[in-house]
């Protein structure tokens, strides 16, 4: 590594990026004249796209040119960078400030820019002029702020989530020898808006919540960063939902049950017990995941013909912008596909996957307000699931039970649940395990629902 | 590097789904023999024996791309086929159609060529893969086998309702060890954290072959033999038990593989190479470490092979460490697709230079599990991007090479050169010494 380039490494540190930024501002305060800089705002990435291998990437293809220019490179604690730069040619910083553009390209902070010529990726700073005591402030508040959080920081720190690793699974898995596996299944609602303009339950999902496993640790674990061990979780867990969902007493039995299960799960013993256990009484859906239909997916034209056949309905979940657009969905050969909802869907990107499938066979989910359902079916989706469509359903529950002696979070609440005290406290409620059918164009109806 | 297979769906299983699959197929045989007891002339029957294949030869998608091969006899109104529920073939065809059949059942041949009852065919007392029959001749033969399939699934469905657990407890699985479990894992990361896996390092060539002219090398994979990591570190377990956790290892092994090759002199590594690396790790500092140790010249003839389900897995990652890899100079192959997989994954979609796609003889008939066709697959793909890997016999190069395919890989293709070496009379280290002084 380049001694010109300061500090580099990405993690904690004595001497804050911020206040090694300051220092470098005020000794220029004399030798102005040439020198620019730049920040680039990658803290308006999303939290995603700011990860710390991206961070490393950014670094690593600025250091070439941040070197030949004899300038420094900062990267703060909120994931912007600054580097400054001596005498640099304007084009070949512009070049380089287009190729890191054009790394995030998939980033709606970029394709915002596309709109109304705003960059809202950089700030430019010529040195020599009024410039430098703008980016001279904003440095010192970045400092103070630095400075002034540093001594909270310790509280923090041990706060911190720990990521998900191997010791850390097998630590989970013994803990969940011991604890009640049903007390974690959640169960998760979808809708279907029909032809007749009324919203019926589409179906009652019910997996796993990884949520309720950080407290047989007894420490906040972070489960997004690892999809291997994560897989490997929900293959172990799968089987047990099945057989524990057969000994819920559901009043009404759900007219659809949909599961959540790794592939082989399709030709299981617990899959086959609960078909039995229903004898026709209910529709199965079962839910695979994209990876598991790419890992093998000899045995997963195989499964899903065997279920079609027997009647099931197969979906295929983990579609989001971007899967749709690189994969081959027409190949599934599934009856739905759960696609996550996403507030920045552009209208070309929906587009593409409605070229692909049929909207009649997308679930959207992941709806937390009532505009991601009129946006799904602005285009075409009539299948919703998300907290929204919990919420909704719930409320009109209660109120056909004729008000129930709870609040609606509590209800929402004991309603995604097949076990533990919740459950208990409001067991033999019309409305613990109601669908209730929404009809659309009374007014009165809508009274019940949450706003 | 591909993982281990999973544990697909096992025999007794495959059978319920063929069972469902051939829902009466039996009955509708003897149905329409009987109806054929005037009109015998000039009629024949062939029924093929798949179910004598082994289990992983004798998936749904082998049945039904076997059964697809008879289908122009079919659609022609030359034939009629049956698909047994113990996965058996039966065509009653005319006469007319024999030169089709037969070059058919050639194919079908050539396509379990692998397996081991085909191997041993024609042992004393052994079935024949194929039987013939002239309609006129053994029509009463035809009709007692007809007979004795419907009884016998019959019998199968009935105990099937009646103890469907019992026969699942009774499917046969190979004891290949225990489980791979996260406890173990994590002990084997521990252990691996600092190893020195040189010893365990292998290398295998990506030849081009065009025509009957001999292998010419043009990359070096590198990888680590799992087999031996297994042995040393953990004998007595399944990998394959668990994808998932084996992906997990993989991750751990990019580091190894990594330092390990910065340890190397330059000529080790100089150019020409192809390794197995995860997403994850092309964003990590251990990665441009290396990428520090590579001249600049030399990265546009390194290959970095990413499994296929660690690019889904993460696309965002992939696409931006795609970038970059891309920006230095890399090239980008998909490795892991299967003739059943590769259907999914579009080069051009991904924004990929290659894809590695593993040869299995099912491929001879040309067609993926939904009837599309291979061959406007690789033209699309463009054929010079496709490495055809897993070359364990010579049908591969040549079915490859009708598809336009050059690049190959594989246990044959390093036969053939060293059967060609030895006729020049070099032999293996003068080939790497070759290789290094280059």
């Amino acid at each position: 590594m380049n001694g010109q380039v300061q500090n580099l490494s990405i993690g904690p540190e004595r001497i804050s990026q911020e206040s090694l930024l300051f220092a470098a501002l005020e000794r220029l305060a004399r030798i102005r004249e040439g020198r620019t800089a730049v920040r680039l705002h990658l803290s308006r990435l999303r939290p995603q796209n700011r990860r710390e291998g991206y961070l490393r990437i950014v670094l690593r293809l600025l250091e070439p040119m941040v070197n030949a220019y004899g300038g420094q490179i900062f990267l703060l604690d909120d994931s912007d960078m600054v580097f400054l730069l001596r005498d640099a040619r304007r084009t070949d910083v512009e070049t380089m400030i287009a190729k890191l553009r054009s790394f995030f390209s998939r980033d709606p902070l970029i394709f915002a820019d596309e709109n109304d010529g705003v960059d809202r990726f950089c700030s430019r700073y010529d040195l020599a002029g009024d410039d430098y005591k703008t980016l001279l402030e904003t440095a010192r508040q970045d400092e103070e702020r630095i400075r002034q959080r540093g001594r909270a920081r310790g509280a923090a720190a041990a706060q911190q989530r720990t990521p998900l690793g191997t010791r850390e699974l097998s630590q989970l898995l013994d803990g969940l020898e011991k604890t009640e596996v049903a007390k974690l299944i959640r169960r998760r609602w979808s809708i279907v808006v029909t032809a007749r303009s009324t919203t019926e339950v589409f179906a009652q999902e019910f997996s796993i919540n990884t949520d309720g496993l950080q407290k047989l640790l007894g420490r906040p674990i972070d489960f997004s960063g690892n999809s291997w061990l994560i897989k490997h979780l929900n293959t172990i867990l799968g089987g047990s939902v099945l057989s524990i969902l057969a000994s819920v007493p559901f009043k009404p039995m759900p007219s659809a049950f949909l599961f959540d299960l790794n592939l082989y799960e399709g030709l299981s013993d617990s899959l086959a017990r609960f078909e039995r256990h229903l004898n026709g009484r209910a529709e199965m859906m079962i839910e695979f995941h994209i990876l598991d239909v790419l890992a093998d997916s000899g045995a997963y034209y195989t499964i899903r013909d065997k279920m079609q056949e027997s009647g099931y309905k197969v979906i295929i979940e983990g579609l989001d912008i971007l899967t749709t657009q690189c994969i081959e969905i027409a190949q599934f050969g599934a009856d739905y596909y759960k696609l996550g909802w996403n507030p920045e869907m552009r209208e070309n990107e929906i587009g593409a996957i409605q070229a692909a499938i049929d909207p009649e066979q997308l679930i959207l989910e992941g709806c937390e307000s009532e505009s991601a359902i009129q946006w799904g079916l602005a285009h075409g989706i009539n299948r919703f699931q998300g907290t929204y469509v919990a919420a909704l359903l719930s409320a009109y529950a209660k109120a056909e039970a004729g008000g129930a002696a709870c609040s609606l979070a509590e209800c929402i609440a004991a309603r995604s649940v097949v076990a533990g005290p919740l459950r208990e406290r409001y067991a033999g409620q019309g409305w613990l395990d109601a669908a209730p059918v929404i009809r659309a164009g009374k007014s009165g109806d809508r009274k019940g629902a949450p706003s | 590097m591909i993982p281990p297979k999973g544990p697909g769906p096992v025999t007794a299983q495959q059978r319920a789904i063929a069972q469902r699959l051939a829902k009466g197929q039996e009955s509708l045989l003897l149905d329409y023999l009987r109806k054929l007891e005037n009109h015998r002339q000039g009629r024949r029957a062939v029924v093929v024996r798949l179910s004598a294949l082994q289990a992983v030869n004798r998936r749904d998608h082998h049945v039904r791309m076997a059964a697809a091969g008879f289908e122009d006899v079919v659609r022609q109104l030359k034939g009629q086929i049956f698909i047994l529920a113990d996965s058996d073939l039966v065509l009653i065809f005319k006469e007319t159609a024999l030169d089709e059949v037969e070059a058919q059942i050639v194919k079908l041949r050539f396509m379990f060529d692998d397996d081991s009852f085909l191997a041993g065919e024609g042992a004393a007392g052994r079935p024949a893969f194929v039987d013939w029959f002239l309609l006129d001749r053994d029509y009463e033969t035809l009709v007692l086998f007809a007979q004795r399939a419907v009884t016998e699934e019959q019998q199968r469905r009935e105990s099937d309702s009646r103890e469907p657990e019992t026969e699942r407890v009774q499917v046969p699985q190979m004891p290949k060890g225990d489980p791979l479990t996260p406890a173990l894992l994590a002990k084997v990361e521990e252990h691996l954290a600092n190893a020195n896996l040189a010893n365990m390092l292998r290398r295998q060539a990506i030849c081009a072959i065009v025509g009957k002219a001999s292998p010419q090398p043009v990359l070096y994979e590198l990888f680590i033999s799992i087999a031996d990591l297994r042995q040393t570190l953990m004998p007595d377990t399944d990998l394959a038990s668990s994808p998932w956790l084996f992906q997990q290892l993989t991750r751990t092994l990019d580091r190894r593989v990594l330092s390990l090759l910065n340890k190397h002199d330059d000529s080790t590594i100089a150019g020409d190479i192809s390794i197995n690396l995860n997403v994850e790790t092309l964003l990590s500092q251990e990665f441009l470490n290396f990428d520090d140790n590579i001249k600049a010249s030399e990265r546009g003839s390194i290959v970095i092979e990413l499994q296929k389900t660690d690019v889904f897995a993460d696309l965002g990652a992939f696409l931006f460490a795609r970038d970059f890899a891309h920006d230095r100079g890399y090239r980008i192959c998909i490795d892991g697709a299967d003739l059943e997989s590769l259907p999914f994954i579009s080069r051009d979609k991904l924004g990929v230079d290659f894809i590695k796609l593993v040869w299995s003889p099912e491929m001879i008939m040309g067609q993926f599990p939904d009837g599309s066709r291979l061959e406007d697959y690789v033209r699309r793909a463009g054929a010079t991007r496709i490495m055809l890997c897993r070359c364990g016999e010579q049908a591969a190069i040549d079915y490859g090479q009708t598809l336009g395919i050059t690049l190959f890989q594989g246990y044959h293709v390093e036969a053939l050169r060293l059967a060609d070496d030895q006729q020049k009379g070099k032999n293996g280290s003068d080939r790497w010494r070759e290789r290094r002084s280059s």
